[in-house]
């Protein structure tokens, strides 16, 4: 294992990060302590340059130790913001927010501690206490200077007497001045002294020769000395030009001296304090500045440690909805957490498990419905508004005889070349918002006819339509075949009426001629006249068939209903006595028709509606439907038994006894070229009501 | 050395007892030109004044290179003052062979010691003087 991988595991380890913060605290109640004992040290202990030294050295290494966690955990947050890693954002401002809260309390409390502190250092200078030590060292002293002084008059006189009486001279100033010593040195050696008895003469030593080398460069010195049982103060004066030297000494035994040294020491403890009055404030804020390290250093540590913590299960909850987005159903979170976020983690499993079974289920019923759109005949497709393919099922692959289509290919794509036709009715419905059409197109070489149902998506919203395509190829023959039959059999029949007369007037004609009669020329100008009226009953039936096979194709454009429904009824205004012919309509509906056909089916209604009506009103109006425009016409003439409204709009059926029966056949094919429906129904309180449906 | 006792802590501080210590640090340097000088020696001095309160007296110690030299002791400030500030350190280098000329002597003398912001020592020192030696006269043969 590298060394790197111990120190990770060591990091991790919930021991390891119990017990630095306990270190910490540990260092910093140390601190503390020698704070708390610093009170007990001497000045010379706290202004030691030792302790300074530590406490230098201590600051510097939590200053780094600061940078380098502060630095350390400022380049990994940035590092992960530019990685994008998530979490990192919420990190930060978590470690900033902490670091923030701790950081300017402890500053602010270390800069008015440090400054409280420097303070009260500087009033302990400037208190009575240090003018009655200055005071007490004052009177040690003088009363030091005043023995000094009498032994310096002693050693004065001795050294002002005569040469030839210096004992006397000795013994008399001993006793005068009352001082424990006088004595002669020549050259530095004691050569004759006279002593006090009670005066530890012996513990006195001999003066350095610096003594009396000062005395023979001033001409006289003072000396203190320090003895076990007290103190001598010894003052020397150079004997005229001799080389002797008079020493006077006073003795202060140690209880005085004891006295004089503490009021000197005291003080001089005191003033040494004062001149190190900086250090000393050094050495304070030091200590201060030392606990307040301590502290950040541990506030900095636990709050980059505890705001990484925080937001593990953040992020592992940030990557597992990236995941779910990207449909990983099922996935879970695997980071333990007890709190709220563990609470978030436990609903974010559920839900996506719960997802994951909801997947499961939609597969199985888009599989259960692809299996049920695979078995019907009826060809299925769905799209989208822009006609990418969605889905389309087996019948109408082999319906449309396609290959399968990539999914998301564009219809048009895939409905090309003989499809074309499919595509644009497709087109045209989805635009109209139609629901129906027929479209006939040549597949295979063969011609084939398809019903085109066209509905919404369900759902809502415009997300694509569904097409359901039907081959009604079969039954259209069939009813075509059936058509013609019917057709067939009224044309005969229509084609028999005339053809009756015709022939009964030329077999009366030539009975006539072969008999000779005498009204034969009136026979033949009554069979020729017949013969002529029919043919021309029979040429106008073949003019109507002939229209009614040229029916031209729809041209739609945006029209005024209106407008349309007035010029149709404009044809019928006082066509028949009695009959008026009234139009309802509002002015702003606008609709897209071929204006010629409506007006020529419109036209087709009220002229059945005007020859059925005896008497009254003839009555067109027109009024908006959902997603619909209804016309209609409504007379109150005959109406229409029941048994006949099946077959009003086959061609060549008429109730009339007379026309040809394609009237009403051209209305329905018009309508039905419209998208539209033509339904009749009775009309209260009596006649006939015709109603067109067409897409608005 | 000029003004070292022109601030009146200084005497305060020198008369309470606290030790007081005026380092020298004394290099010697063959000048070359155009080029860095070679470094040949160097040794600090600390003069290290100490007032006894209970004697009156200065105890003055003399080290070099932390070896104690010499200790003396002084009844007035003024001989005290001289003593401190005056280095008469004959034989200061041994150069051995070395040839004597274009050398150069630079002197440092550590004052005392300030606080930044109250808790950064800052060093109160003199610059570096630099003077140049001569050639000591050749021995009579």
């Amino acid at each position: 294992m590298t060394l790197r991988a111990k120190l990770f595991r060591y990091r991790k380890d919930p021991r390891v990060i119990v017990t630095v913060p306990l270190l910490i605290l540990a260092g910093t109640t140390l601190i503390y302590y020698a704070v708390q004992r610093a009170k007990e040290l001497s000045p010379e202990a706290l202004s030691s340059q030792v302790l300074l030294f530590v406490l230098a050295n201590i600051n510097v290494l939590l200053i780094f130790g600061i940078l380098f966690v502060l630095l350390r955990g400022i380049v990994k947050l940035v590092l992960d913001r530019q990685r994008g890693i998530i979490g990192s954002r919420f990190r930060t401002k978590l470690a900033i927010t902490w670091v923030a809260t701790s950081l300017i309390p402890v500053l602010i409390l270390f800069f008015f501690a440090t400054d409280l502190l420097r303070t009260s250092i500087d009033r302990w200078f400037n208190t009575p206490v240090s003018r009655i030590l200055a005071n007490g060292e004052a009177i040690a002293q003088m009363s030091e200077d005043q023995s000094a002084a009498i032994a310096a008059a002693a050693a004065r006189e001795i050294a002002a007497s005569d040469p030839s009486q210096l004992d006397a001279a000795l013994s008399h100033v001993q006793q005068f001045h009352s001082v424990d010593m006088v004595g002669l040195y020549r050259s530095g050696t004691l050569v004759r002294v006279v002593a006090n008895p009670r005066a530890p003469i012996h513990e006195a030593s001999e003066p350095p020769k610096k003594f009396f080398d000062d005395v023979a460069a001033s001409g006289h010195a003072t000396k203190i000395d320090v003895v076990a049982t007290g103190k001598w103060i010894r003052s020397a004066t150079r004997v005229g030009a001799t080389p002797y030297v008079a020493v006077a000494g006073v003795f202060i035994p140690a209880t005085m001296s004891r006295l004089i040294d503490e009021s000197i020491v005291m003080h001089k403890n005191f003033e040494q304090l004062n001149a190190q009055r900086p250090t000393l404030k050094a050495s304070q804020t030091s200590l201060f500045l030392a606990v307040t390290l301590a502290i950040l250093f541990g506030t900095l540590w636990t709050s980059i440690y505890a705001s990484r913590r925080i937001t593990i299960p953040i992020k592992a909850l940030a990557e597992a909805t990236g995941k779910l987005a990207e449909g990983g159903y099922g996935h879970r979170v695997a980071v333990a957490a007890t709190d709220e976020v563990g609470r978030l983690i436990e609903s974010f499993n559920d839900m996506s498990t719960q997802l994951d079974q909801q997947r499961q289920a939609l597969t199985q019923t888009n599989r259960y419905l692809s299996t049920v759109l695979d078995s019907v005949s009826a060809g299925i497709l769905a799209f989208t508004d822009t006609f990418e393919l969605l889905s389309v099922n087996h019948a109408a692959l082999q319906m449309l005889q396609i290959e399968q289509p990539r999914s998301g290919a564009n219809l048009a794509d895939v409905l090309m070349g003989d499809l074309t036709p499919l595509f644009d009715t497709l087109r045209e419905l989805t635009a109209r918002g139609a629901r129906a059409r027929e479209v006939t197109l040549i597949r295979g070489g063969e011609l084939r006819y398809l019903e085109v149902s066209v509905a919404r998506l369900s759902g809502g919203g415009d997300e694509g339509w569904v097409v359901a395509v039907e081959d009604s190829t079969s039954l259209v023959q069939a009813q075509k075949l059936a058509a013609w039959n019917e057709a067939a059999r009224r044309i005969a029949h229509e084609i028999k009426n005339p053809l009756t007369p015709i022939q009964l007037s030329a077999e009366r004609i030539a009975r006539k001629f072969r008999n000779n009669d005498a009204d034969t020329p009136q026979a033949i100008e009554e069979g020729t006249k017949t013969i002529v009226s029919e043919v021309g009953q029979l040429k106008r039936m073949v003019d109507e068939f002939a229209r009614f096979a040229r029916m031209p194709a729809v041209h739609l454009r945006h029209a005024q209903l209106s407008e349309i429904l007035q010029q149709a009824a404009g044809l019928y205004l006082d066509v028949k006595p009695g009959v008026s012919v009234s139009v309802t309509v509002q002015d702003d509906i606008e609709i897209l028709v071929d204006p010629e056909q409506i007006r020529r089916a419109v036209g087709n209604l009220l002229k059945n509606a005007v020859e059925a009506t005896e008497s009254g009103e003839v009555r067109v109006s027109a009024r908006r439907a959902p997603h619909r425009v209804v016309i209609e016409v409504a007379d109150p003439g005959r109406g229409v038994p029941d048994a006949d409204k099946e077959k009003l709009f086959l061609p060549y059926f008429s109730t009339k006894g007379r026309g040809t029966g394609l009237g009403l056949a051209i209305v329905h094919r018009i309508v039905n070229d419209h998208d539209g429906r033509i339904s009749v129904h009775d009309n209260h309180p009596r006649g006939t009501r015709f109603e067109i449906e067409l897409p608005a | 050395m000029a003004h070292a006792f022109e601030r009146e802590e200084t005497i305060k501080g020198l008369q309470s007892g606290v030790p007081t210590t005026l380092t020298y640090i004394v290099e010697i340097f063959r000048d070359r030109p155009r080029w860095f000088d070679e470094g040949i020696a160097r040794t600090r001095v600390e003069v290290i004044a100490t007032f006894n309160s209970l004697t009156r007296e200065y105890l003055l110690n003399y080290r070099r290179d932390h070896k104690l030299i010499r200790s003396e002791t002084f009844n007035n400030l003024p001989a005290l003052q001289k003593a401190m500030t005056t280095i008469d350190e004959p034989n200061l280098f041994d150069i051995g062979k070395r040839p004597p000329y274009k050398l150069k002597v630079r002197v440092k003398a550590d004052l005392m010691r300030g606080w930044l912001l109250y808790f950064i020592p800052w060093e109160f020192s003199t610059r570096w003087k630099a003077a140049r030696v001569a050639s000591p006269p050749e021995p009579a043969r």
